[in-house]
């Protein structure tokens, strides 16, 4: 055992020191790169790490809290097609005459398989695990005491293969998720120690969906039209996202209903990392009173580390090859 | 703002312990330029990239609005961050150069765009 142990970690090692080959890494689709989002997840799978990622916004409560998070995620590729990432958020909810509460939110992991990958059309698939898991995180700040598994499918398209008369557009790229968020446990019953009462609460089911509709200056830039306007402007991605949360089981008589914000932002893309600053707006009251700000510095690891943490620990990636054109 | 940035590259690289970082290779600028119209024929069509190109692994190719293959980019051996294509006696129309490069830490990436010859 300890022997095979020893063998596989001398592999990964090995690999991960030797690997060095054609990589694509983060978000390339043929020539469009989707940038890492802020509200939702990118289409794909990368070496990257987005630390910090902070929001501050109001809470739904009236009177309303203020809510401040702050929180990391460290993505890796075990394959070329499939990794794993992992994300703490730190909560601090103060409310208007306190106490204010903080602490961790439950640590949330995903699996993800980008399975489809179609570079001449900027189309790609991805389908992963999302697992928040339960009890890892404070009771005050919101976390649940159950873990929660949500299959989602990932999806991003750019638009370049639109028509001369329509090359304006060409840069337009959309990304959406939709995923199904199913709890470990359909109730929990707490015992109210003041009367004895017994208060069961519903662990609903929810749909988890959104999208990123955005227009990328760099491939205006170096696809469409060299309109030679600065550097800053000509990395620039202006994006609006949108998240959303629709309870649609095991919900009778909880009273929740669809929740979600709208982002409207932009994001600056450099050679080793990335910046963006999005407002956000809830759809409802229910989701957040007023305007929300969240803002992420986003690390390309496999740029900063292309021949160690930047490579799939596994495998490689496909061996680089002479350039070969379509008829 | 580019002092900025680069300082801020620096310290992200110097922070993070990086061995030499080498990013994605995108495409900087051309002539003819992206998306332009050019009077009369260029000799060459010249690419220039962020990063220094693996010339092995890299390539460009220049076809007419009818698909016509008109000419082959190779990495300038001058300097590794250009590409460049000669041609001669383009006729008026529209051109299209695609291209798909292998950055010197193995980064592929790939793009297109045209130019139009006028009289």
């Amino acid at each position: 055992m300890t022997r095979s142990v020893a063998g596989a970690a001398a592999f990964a090692v090995t690999a991960l020191v030797l690997s060095n080959t054609g990589a694509s890494a983060h978000c390339f689709v043929g020539g469009r790169f989707f940038p890492a989002t802020l509200a939702i997840d990118d289409p794909c799978v990368a070496d990257e790490l987005s630390i910090p990622t902070v929001s501050w916004s109001r809470t739904g409560d009236r009177p309303a809290a203020q809510q401040l998070d702050i929180s990391g995620e460290f993505s890796k590729r075990i394959t070329e097609t499939f990794g794993v990432s992992i994300a703490p958020t730190w909560t601090r909810i103060a409310p208007p005459g306190g106490p204010n509460q903080y602490g961790f939110q439950n640590v949330e992991s995903t699996f993800k398989y980008q399975f489809l990958t179609v570079p001449e059309h900027e189309f790609v698939m991805s389908a992963a695990l999302v697992v928040e898991w339960g009890n890892t995180g404070a009771q005050g700040v919101g976390a649940d005491s159950f873990t929660t598994y949500t299959p989602t499918l990932y999806m991003g398209k750019g638009f370049g293969g639109l028509p001369d008369s329509l090359s304006w557009a060409r840069p337009f790229g959309l990304t959406a998720q939709v995923g199904y968020a199913i709890p470990s446990s359909n109730s929990s019953v707490t015992v109210d120690p003041d009367t004895g009462d017994i208060n069961t609460e519903l662990h609903p089911h929810f749909l988890t969906y959104g999208f990123s509709l955005q227009y990328s200056m760099p491939y205006l830039k170096s696809n469409v039209v060299d309109l030679q306007l600065p550097d800053f402007v000509n990395r620039l991605v202006p994006i609006v996202e949108a998240q959303f949360q629709t309870p649609v089981s095991n919900n009778f008589g909880t009273g929740i209903g669809t929740t979600g914000t709208i982002n409207p932002g932009v994001i600056w893309v450099g050679d080793y990392f990335q910046v963006g600053l999005e407002a956000m707006i809830p759809i409802n009251h229910a989701s957040g009173s007023g305007v929300g700000v969240i803002g992420q510095l986003h690390l390309y690891l496999d740029d900063i580390f292309p021949h160690s943490i930047g490579q799939p620990l596994i495998g490689g990636v496909s061996n680089p090859a002479r350039p070969v054109f379509g008829d | 703002m580019r002092h900025f940035i680069r300082l801020a590259t620096l310290f992200l690289v110097l922070t993070f312990g990086a061995s030499a970082a080498v990013a994605h290779a995108f495409l900087d600028h051309a002539s003819p330029r992206v998306g332009s119209t050019v009077s009369g024929s260029p000799s060459e069509v010249r690419l220039w990239f962020t990063q220094a190109l693996e010339p092995r692994f890299s390539g460009a190719q220049l076809r007419s609005s009818g698909g016509a293959v008109l000419g082959s980019g190779v990495v300038d051996s001058a300097d590794p961050k250009q590409l460049v294509i000669r041609v001669q006696g383009l006729k008026p129309g529209k051109y299209h150069v695609s291209w798909k490069v292998l950055s010197v830490d193995t980064h592929r990436t790939e793009g297109s765009f045209s130019f139009e010859v006028k009289p």
